[in-house]
C-alpha cells in the first residue's frame, strides 16, 4: 500500500472513524459476552464429565465455601452435552418438599425449569433437546416435559429443599438415583 | 514506511476503540440505571424483575456477573437486604428484629451472609430461618413459633445459639437473603407495600 494516509486526509479520517466505531462495537459486545462465557467455562470445568450428576455431599454450611449458598437446599449439578442426541433426565421426587430441575444454556440463560408441582407420581422424566427436535419429541412423548436448549452444551441444576422433620440422609436418598441418559428409541 | 505508519495507526485505533467499548459495557453493567431497569425495591428489600434478567445481552451479562443461574419468579424470588429499615448498613455484630405478615408461599427462608457472600460460621451450625424450621420446631411456646402459627413473621437475627426464630451471625457488614418458593400472587395480600417485612435494629449502633 503506497498511498500515504496524510495524502488523502478525508478518506483517512473516514477510515479511522469507521475502524474506531467497528472496534468499539466489537469491544462492547465482546465484554458483554465475556462474563457469561467465562461463567460457563468455569462451570464446564467444575462439573466434568458432562451428562453426569454431582450431588452436594451434605447440608450446605459455612465450610462449603460456596458464595451465597442456599442453606436449605441440597443441590445436584451437571453439565450437559447434546452432541449424541436428546437427553433423558430421570429420578425420584421427594414426598412433599420443593424440587426443581433447571437448565441453563451456553450463555447462562435459563432454558427452562420443571418443578415437582407439574409432575404426577413419585418419579420424574424430563427430556432436554435441541430446538429443532423439540416438537417431534413432544408428540412422541406426551406428558413428558421437553425443554429445548439453544446451545449444545449447558448446565443443569436440581434444587431440593431439605425436609427438617426427617434425617438428612432421607432427603439425600432422593438425589441418589437420578440419571442422565441419551434418549434412544428404547427408553 | 508509510504502510508501517498506517498499520500502527490502525492498530492503535482498534485497541482504543475496543478498549473503550469494553469499558462502556462494564460501566453499563454496573450502572444504577441498569440496576433500576432490572431490580425492584420495597423498603430495605431489592429483587430482580423476572422479565428483565435475560431480556438482552446487557441483562444476561449482568445476571451472569451478579446473580448467576436464577430461576423464574414463578419458582423462587430472592429478596436481598443490605440495610435495615432506617437505611443503616446491616452488620453481623448487631441484632435485628424482622417483623411482618407471613408470605403466601410454599416455602420461605432467610439466611445471612458476610459481605463477601459466605454464610457465617457458628457453633450452632444454624444458617437459616425458614417456614420448615418453624413448622417442625419442638418448642411450640417460643415467641417466633407462636407468631408463625398466628400468621406473623417475627424473627431475630444476630443472636448466638439455636433458639427457634433466631439466627446467629458474625462480625462486619452483612446482607440478608429472603427466598420465597412458588409464591402466590399477591405474596402479601392487603399489605401497603410489596414486601412489608421490616428490619429493626434492636441494639444501639
Amino acid at each position: 500500500m503506497k498511498v500515504a494516509l496524510a495524502s488523502r486526509p478525508v478518506v483517512s479520517l473516514t477510515l479511522i472513524i469507521a475502524l474506531f466505531a467497528a472496534a468499539f462495537f466489537a469491544g462492547y459486545h465482546a465484554r458483554l459476552a465475556y462474563g457469561p462465557w467465562k461463567l460457563m467455562q468455569q462451570t464446564y470445568a467444575s462439573w466434568a464429565p458432562a451428562n453426569r450428576w454431582f450431588h452436594d455431599a451434605g447440608e450446605p454450611d459455612a465450610e462449603n465455601w460456596v458464595k451465597i449458598a442456599n442453606p436449605d437446599a441440597l443441590v445436584s449439578r451437571a453439565t450437559y452435552d447434546l452432541s449424541a442426541g436428546p437427553l433423558l433426565f430421570e429420578g425420584a421426587l421427594p414426598e412433599d418438599e420443593y424440587w426443581s430441575l433447571s437448565f441453563y444454556d451456553g450463555r447462562s440463560v435459563n432454558a427452562g425449569t420443571v418443578s415437582d408441582e407439574s409432575i404426577d407420581g413419585g418419579r420424574y422424566r424430563v427430556i432436554l433437546a435441541a430446538p429443532s427436535a423439540g416438537e417431534a419429541l413432544r408428540r412422541r412423548y406426551p406428558g413428558v416435559p421437553v425443554v429445548t436448549s439453544d446451545t449444545r452444551r449447558g448446565y443443569a441444576v436440581v434444587r431440593l429443599i431439605i425436609d427438617r422433620s426427617r434425617p438428612l440422609a432421607a432427603t439425600a436418598a432422593t438425589q441418589a438415583d437420578a440419571t442422565i441418559t441419551v434418549l434412544t428409541s428404547g427408553n | 514506511m508509510n504502510a508501517l505508519r498506517a498499520s500502527s495507526l490502525a492498530l492503535l485505533v482498534i485497541i482504543i476503540g475496543a478498549g473503550g467499548g469494553a469499558w462502556l459495557a462494564w460501566k453499563r453493567m454496573t450502572a444504577e440505571e441498569v440496576n433500576a431497569r432490572i431490580e425492584r425495591s420495597s423498603g430495605p428489600w431489592r429483587w430482580n424483575a423476572d422479565d428483565r434478567m435475560f431480556s438482552d445481552a446487557l441483562s444476561i451479562a449482568r445476571t451472569a456477573q451478579f446473580g448467576p443461574f436464577p430461576m423464574g419468579s414463578s419458582q423462587v424470588t430472592y429478596y436481598v437486604a443490605l440495610a435495615d429499615s432506617s437505611g443503616e448498613r446491616l452488620r453481623g455484630d448487631a441484632r435485628y428484629r424482622l417483623h411482618g405478615p407471613l408470605p403466601r408461599t410454599r416455602f420461605w427462608s432467610i439466611a445471612a451472609y458476610d459481605e463477601t457472600g459466605y454464610l457465617f460460621e457458628n457453633p450452632a451450625q444454624k444458617y437459616s430461618l425458614s417456614s420448615e424450621r418453624l413448622a417442625s420446631s419442638d418448642d411450640p411456646a417460643a415467641e417466633a413459633v407462636q407468631a408463625f402459627a398466628a400468621g406473623r413473621l417475627d424473627l431475630t437475627v444476630g443472636v448466638p445459639g439455636g433458639a427457634p426464630g433466631t439466627l446467629p451471625t458474625g462480625s462486619g457488614p452483612m446482607f440478608l437473603v429472603f427466598r420465597v418458593y412458588q409464591p402466590e400472587t399477591p405474596l402479601f395480600p392487603g399489605a401497603d407495600s410489596p414486601v412489608p417485612i421490616t428490619i429493626e435494629r434492636l441494639d444501639s449502633p
